[in-house]
């Protein structure tokens, strides 16, 4: 697991990037571009896994370094496209010129970026924890099987977390619109939607 | 049958209440804009509410159709990264057990150190200006690479985008950064 993440570790730079240039697109309705570099991460990473765990077309064999690796670069891949869509919007907004970095503008970022981060992590650390000083105990084949089934099961509550963003979407438009009533009606629009998706894969599932 | 519905409604309303939770927290930091933040947000949220009076009921308001069309390309982008996840982990399979794990469990935990650093928190604050349109010179936008602007992508989706008077559209014709007049 160290040499996994001491070779992934790199690519957490470009993941945040990209996820960071996929909300700006997101915060102006435009949903698709973050999906066209995440489809791009995909299909990246699966040829070079391909190519790295396993040492075709000349290059050697790293196994679990490989796989590390492929996803690093994958990851880099979706973050050139995002970026060269970035750039041509940017330009289209004729908005010519150097990215200059303002340090209010930025502060202010944190003040909302951090509470929000922290209240991921902690969600997810929870999880990891058990994971690590849990699942791992019970060994290695059921740690593995683990974390494949999560892998797996996370597709079950993506749609949930895509409403839930899409319904972010809809309420700044709203507000911004200056439309503030129309935000607890697009709250219970987002909500229903989910739990008739969570409702049904559960029963499916269960 | 019945206890299969019963485990999925009850899976739906813990889902249902973490998704409606999701959205409220998104309007609390929405609604706030910087300036307030914990009671007083929860309070602006009430608050969105009461201003019903304020805006005549409009037919071009988003719904469902309009709710689809923004999720499923998240739905689908956030599935690749499951996929992602799943690939390396299946692919290291090969390699054993303990490739497996060391995969699977390093992509977990990266993963939780990356989302606390993800761009939640960049894009919420943003989106009133992107749905309300340019209504700051250009130049005082933040950080300037975030700055949303008139273009498709805000019109798209906007049922109701702002008309400027003939002498305002005149003055701002162009490119002009630093244009004033909207």
């Amino acid at each position: 697991m160290t040499q996994y993440i001491q070779w992934r570790a790199w690519s957490m730079g470009p993941y945040i990037a990209m996820e960071a240039l996929g909300n700006w697109f997101g915060g102006l309705g435009n949903t698709r571009v973050h999906m066209r570099a995440s489809v791009i991460t995909m299909v990246s990473n699966v040829v070079l896994n391909w190519v790295l765990i396993f040492g075709h077309l000349g290059a050697p064999a790293m196994g679990v370094r490989g796989a590390a690796l492929a996803s690093g670069l994958a990851t880099v891949a979706g973050l050139a496209w995002i970026a060269m869509a970035f750039a041509r919007r940017h330009r289209q907004m004729g908005a010519d010129g150097p990215l200059a970095l303002r340090v209010s503008e930025f502060l202010r970022l944190l003040r909302f970026g951090v509470p929000n981060g922290l209240n991921w992590f902690m969600e997810i650390a929870a999880f990891t924890l058990f994971l690590n000083a849990v699942v791992s105990r019970l060994g290695t084949t059921v740690l593995a099987a683990m974390n494949a089934i999560l892998q797996i099961n996370s597709i079950s509550f993506m749609p949930a977390f895509g409403l839930a963003s899409a319904g972010a979407v809809l309420v700044g438009q709203a507000i911004g619109r200056g439309e503030k009533d129309d935000v607890p009606r697009l709250l219970g629009l987002a909500a229903r939607v989910a739990l008739v998706w969570q409702g049904a894969s559960g029963s499916r599932t269960s | 049958m019945l206890q299969h519905l019963a485990t999925g409604l009850l899976r739906a309303s813990v889902s249902g209440a973490m998704i409606a939770g999701q959205v409220v927290m998104d309007n609390g930091v929405l609604v706030t804009d910087g300036r307030t933040r914990g009671r007083d947000a929860r309070a602006r949220v009430r608050g969105a509410a009461l201003e019903a009076h304020r805006v005549s009921a409009s037919a071009a308001r988003p719904g469902l159709r309009e709710l689809l069309t923004l999720a499923w390309p998240v739905v689908l982008s956030r599935s690749t990264q499951a996929v992602v996840g799943l690939a390396d982990a299946l692919m290291s399979a090969r390699l054993g057990d303990t490739a497996l794990a060391a995969v699977s469990t390093g992509a977990v935990n990266l993963f939780s150190v990356a989302v606390s650093a993800d761009g939640h928190g960049v894009h919420r604050p943003e989106l009133r200006r992107a749905a309300s349109g340019p209504r700051r010179p250009a130049r005082r936008a933040p950080l300037r690479l975030l700055r949303p602007g008139a273009g498709r992508d805000h019109h798209a989706h906007s049922p109701r985008p702002r008309r400027r008077s003939r002498a305002r559209r005149s003055a701002c014709s162009g490119s002009r950064p630093t244009c004033t007049a909207r």
